[in-house]
């Protein structure tokens, strides 16, 4: 092989310029770009996460324990490590005069933050927003609140049993991120404020918060001995740490998983810009062919003249990897610059290498893979043909080696896909549909061309132009078909399962389910709530049961982060579960394994399983299970599996005990109420005054919440769907203007033999018409089966079809398709017949 | 038989070549014998679609012979792939054609040096020039096949055609496109070289005058060599 002289012919060639590249270049600029901006962003948002964990945590490392304080031995192990802070997070009902809202409380003391500040809108420090002046305590609030309360600073709030003045609104709360997703707006106030509300009872939902700032500069692996020594200290303490390199691992694993799906919908776009890419390859082999032929005449092998335009085509792909590289690498500073002050997200302002590499081992790879094919094509090329003046036409199959070489570089971009993300599931999934699709696509295109030409010709000159359009030589059937095929399907199978899932959230809600659910009611006062609850007008089936909170912590033997796991139950043996204990098997529940327990059961504690968690985290009957209560170890053996309705949204819990085993600790119950009709604000604020230490949850608010941020989910992936089928428009079009020479040629004849412009353009019309509904229909069939696997397989959810979504997207490739066409063929049509007759 | 052929510059016997078409097979050769003496120039002329010009292709390997022996430089081009025919032109022919077929987007310089380039040549760049200026084009060295006449564009082509120091020269009515006063300098320019370089040129032509510069003229009639095949 002769790299310099490849590389001494390739630089002369690229001399005459990018004449021929832009559709190239911009394909494979914007697929590029796409995925560099997403993987920049989402890394510096991961590095900004990591620098600046102790900010994001409150110190160095954090206890938080449900229901109970540390005991003073705990406390005494920690208080001599360095400074020690607490904090409380509870839910609660914020009243106002004539309005009622679920609050998020944090109730800090006087060393609160021990890292970063807060800053409140008005620019009053906390303490004094907090502390108790002329009898009343402060609170600052989230901007939200006072929305919902109707109030404003200087205002005043009722939460528990005493009343406050709103006297900041929360502009930055330095520890927010890490504690992960909330259902209501923030309510700052002091530790001794909380404990004057009265919400504290024993069983109340709390969780406390010790956060410990280590002395200056101690290094992670200090921080995380530490951690390890506590958990050596109080083996059954039952709290959760997290040290400061894990302080919003929840926000990291969702940007994570959105940069992934993002990446996903990018690289869809950088595969269909392939398209593009194949089609410039080509049309650039066509142009060489002359050169080709004069190369070889003066002694070029064939392996030559391909090595010499495989360089070309690389030093073109280069400018769009630097074009796509650049903006991934200037995306963290001009995020962090225009961004930062409004993002709830710390970011990092630096050159995000990681996603650079993978940025550009993407691109070369597609490049390559959608390159070899056409430049295979030069060794057709005969020296011969420059003095035979015949047209080279490129037919059949390459060499087996170019397949191969083929085959090697998409399982390359297939292994690597797979070696940078984590769900190997859905990226297998993805390849196949993607691998799929193509294959189908491209049996589809020439499943037109070649019913095209079998068909009977039209009596319609029109008609039969523009059939005879299609499958002529140089038709452009294929790549409209794949490029504007590909970017449908996508986009047809994002609209449904954005339809599927907004549909869900919207009436997903059973007939039968409860309006609201009541926490923290006090066993003294359940008989009390359920009779003021029973009185209100429209009020349907009321269920009550009884609530705790507690970790698992053993499986048998084995410590719960030694427990392996499959599919998705996983997350039941993360941090604290609700539990609960009943004599009888709960409503909505079937047993399938096991048996249930008598009533008035008394003998060694037992515990009920969801069947599909047991499933997952490996259990069978008869095994213990050690869950951490209240600072106390209690062992149960699993007597029986359940099935569960969670669609019901009735009371369920993953774990159902004996109630010999948790009736005697502390608790508080979950009150499930139904409303068939009534209003359900005036139960709540109802309720929430007579009753101030519950905190009712109303579940379309949650529903709409939760829909609030899919929606802000799915907006993104569509953005980044809208470059998929920007692309496929471009090769649309890339694959036009490379036929716009014969067009022009034609449409020139045609004219000359007494064809009118409307004529040509009726017949251009057709012909798109017909790519565009082809492309329609395979977007929408393919599309549809994609959107019912994810709605089925993924998000295990009923799919919807819509009838819409299939309408809007067959008229939106066929003006696609149209316009596009006839754009880049006005040029043919406007041509006049003299100079381009009196050349020939 | 080979052997007998070796002291030949180029040796035909028998050879015949038939095309596939639309409407079956076509012979466009018919056993065609012909040889050239090393240095010799010979004329080929012949009406349109007679098959000069696929004579000229087989001799330079350029299209495979349906039946003959064709030996060229000594070489026999029987069997070789298209690899080892390119390697051959490199190294033993020079083809000027019609149409001068520069790369249009290299410069005179590179298009002369191009040969030289595949053959590896370290100075091919100082040879090319060379060439150039023994062509009268010192002062075009930079220019594009675009940016000049057609007479300079043949004459980078007869540099190119003698760059790598071809002994065989393969000429496709290299003034066809030219007018008559620059065709005949092209002429007398080609001429002079092949001397200087002592090559043997075989120059396909409409013009019997332009022929008769040779030092013999063959004929090529229907497919076959009707006058001058020997020397």
């Amino acid at each position: 092989m002769n790299f310099p002289l490849w590389f001494r012919f390739a630089a002369r060639d690229l001399r005459s310029g990018l004449k021929g590249f832009w559709i190239f270049l911009t394909c494979l600029a914007l697929g590029t770009a796409t995925i560099a901006v997403i993987g920049s962003l989402s890394a510096a948002i991961e590095r900004g996460l990591g620098e600046q964990g102790q900010v994001l945590l409150g110190g160095d490392v954090e206890f938080a324990l449900i229901h109970r304080e540390m005991t003073g031995n705990e406390l005494s192990f920690i208080n001599g490590k360095g400074t020690v802070s607490r904090v409380e997070t509870l839910r609660a009902m914020a009243l106002a005069a004539d309005a009622t809202a679920l609050v998020e409380i944090k109730a800090v003391d006087g060393l609160y933050p021990l890292n970063g500040n807060v800053v409140l809108e008005n620019a009053l420090p906390l303490q004094a927003a907090t502390a108790q002046q002329g009898g009343i305590y402060g609170v600052a609030v989230d901007p939200l609140l006072l929305g919902k309360l109707k109030t404003a600073v200087g205002g005043h709030i009722k939460i528990g049993n005493i009343e406050f003045e709103v006297r900041g609104v929360i502009k930055t709360e330095p520890d927010r991120i890490s504690d992960g997703f909330i259902l209501g707006p923030r309510v700052l106030m002091s530790d001794q404020a909380l404990t004057a509300t009265s919400l504290i009872q024993p069983g109340s939902l709390v969780t406390y918060h010790y956060r410990v700032k280590l002395k200056p500069d101690q290094s992670l692996k200090a921080v995380q001995d530490f951690v390890l020594a506590a958990e050596a200290e109080f083996p059954d303490a039952g709290w959760q740490v997290k040290s400061r390199d894990k302080a919003a691992q929840g926000t990291a694993n969702f940007v994570d998983r959105l940069s992934y799906f993002l990446t996903l919908v990018a690289l869809t776009s950088l595969m269909v810009g392939g398209a593009g890419i194949a089609n410039s390859v080509s049309a650039f082999v066509k142009d060489r062919t002359v050169s080709i032929a004069i190369l070889k005449c003066l002694g070029a092998s064939s392996r030559d003249v391909l090595g010499i335009y495989l360089v070309e085509i690389m030093a073109v792909a280069l400018i769009g990897l630097l074009i796509g590289m650049g903006a991934g690498a200037v995306t963290p500073y001009i995020t962090h610059a225009l961004f930062q002050d409004i993002l709830p997200l710390p970011l990092t302002s630096e050159i995000e290498v990681a996603p650079l590499l993978l940025t550009a081992a993407l691109g070369i790879l597609v490049t390559l893979a959608f390159s070899i094919w056409p430049l295979s094509r030069t060794e057709q090329v005969p020296a011969s043909s420059l003095l035979r003046h015949r047209i080279v036409q490129f037919s059949g199959f390459p060499h087996w080696t170019y397949l191969t070489s083929i085959t090697i570089t998409l399982a390359a971009t297939a292994a690597l896909i797979f070696l940078c993300f984590g769900s190997q599931r859905v990226t297998a999934y993805y390849l196949g549909g993607l691998v799929a699709s193509f294959v189908i696509l491209l049996g589809l295109a020439h499943a037109i061309i070649r019913v095209a030409g079998k068909i009977p010709k039209p009596k319609s000159a029109i008609w039969r132009y523009a059939i005879s359009n299609l499958y002529r030589p140089g038709s452009s059937a294929v790549s409209v078909i794949l490029a504007l095929g590909l970017g449908l399907t996508l986009f047809v199978m994002l609209a449904l399962t954005d339809q599927t899932i907004s549909r869900e959230l919207r009436s997903g809600i059973p007939e039968n389910a409860p309006a609201f659910f009541f926490l923290d009611v006090r066993d003294q006062e359940l008989a009390a709530f359920t009779q003021a609850v029973a009185g209100f007008a429209g009020v349907g089936k009321i269920e009550a049961a009884p609530m705790l909170r507690g970790r698992i912590t053993r499986i048998g033997d084995t410590q719960v982060d030694k427990v392996k796991t499959q599919g998705n139950g996983g997350w039941a043996l993360r941090g604290d579960r609700g539990l609960t204990y009943s004599d009888l098997l709960p409503e909505g529940s079937e047993l399938v394994g096991g048996k249930w327990w008598e009533k008035d059961y008394s003998g060694p504690p037992l515990v009920s399983f969801v069947d599909e968690v047991a499933h997952d985290i490996g259990l069978k009957i008869g095994d213990t299970v050690t869950v951490n209560v209240l600072g106390r170890d209690v062992t149960a053996k699993v007597a029986s599996f359940r099935k569960v309705n969670w669609r019901s949204m009735g009371i369920n819990f993953v774990m159902v005990f004996s109630p010999n085993t948790l009736k005697a600790a502390p608790h508080s119950y979950v009150v499930t109420v139904a409303m068939e009709e009534g209003d359900e604000a005036k139960l709540l604020n109802e309720m929430a005054r007579q009753f101030p230490s519950v905190t009712a949850v109303r579940v379309k608010e949650t529903l709409a919440t939760i829909g609030d941020l899919l929606g802000k989910m799915l907006a993104a992936i569509r953005g980044a769907n809208v470059l998929t089928l920007l692309t496929g428009v471009l090769v649309l079009a890339g694959a036009l203007a490379a036929s716009l020479a014969s067009r022009t040629y034609d449409a020139v004849i045609l004219k000359t033999y007494g064809a009118s412009s409307t004529q040509l353009m009726a017949a251009f019309s057709i012909e798109y018409a017909v790519l565009g509904l082809a492309s329609s229909i395979f977007g929408i069939v393919v599309g549809s089966l994609g959107s019912w696997f994810l709605a089925i397989w993924i998000l295990e959810m009923p799919w919807h079809f819509s009838i819409s979504v299939a309408i809007s997207t067959a008229l939106l490739a066929m003006v696609l398709s149209i316009a596009a066409g006839l754009a880049v063929t006005g040029r043919a049509l406007a041509a006049k017949p003299a100079p381009i007759l009196r050349n020939e | 038989m080979c052997t007998a052929m070796t002291q030949f510059a180029i040796a035909l016997k028998d050879v015949s070549l038939t095309l596939p078409s639309r409407a079956g097979p076509v012979e466009i050769l018919k056993g065609v014998d012909l040889q050239v003496n090393v240095g010799e120039a010979i004329g080929i002329v012949g009406p349109s679609g007679s098959g000069k010009t696929s004579l000229l292709m087989l001799i330079a390997g350029l299209e495979r012979a349906t039946s003959g022996q064709i030996e060229v430089a000594g070489v026999s081009l029987a069997g070789k792939t298209e690899n080892a025919l390119a390697a051959f032109r490199r190294d033993n022919i020079g083809i000027i054609f019609q149409s001068f077929h520069l790369i249009a987007t290299m410069t005179a310089l590179e298009n002369v040096a191009v040969p030289l380039e595949f053959r590896g040549v370290a100075n091919a760049m100082e040879v090319a020039g060379e060439k150039l200026r023994q062509v009268g084009l010192a002062h075009r060295f930079t220019h594009y096949p675009g940016q000049l006449s057609g007479g300079e564009q043949q004459r980078v082509a007869i540099a190119r055609a003698l760059a790598s120091g071809a002994k065989i020269l393969l000429a496709d009515e290299p003034t066809g496109n030219l007018d008559q006063e620059t065709g005949e300098q092209i002429i007398d320019l080609l001429f002079e070289l092949r001397r200087r370089q002592n090559a043997s040129l075989l120059l396909i032509t409409h013009d019997r005058a332009l022929a008769m510069r040779c030092d013999r003229i063959a004929e090529v009639r229907d497919g076959k060599i009707i006058a001058g095949n020997g020397p």
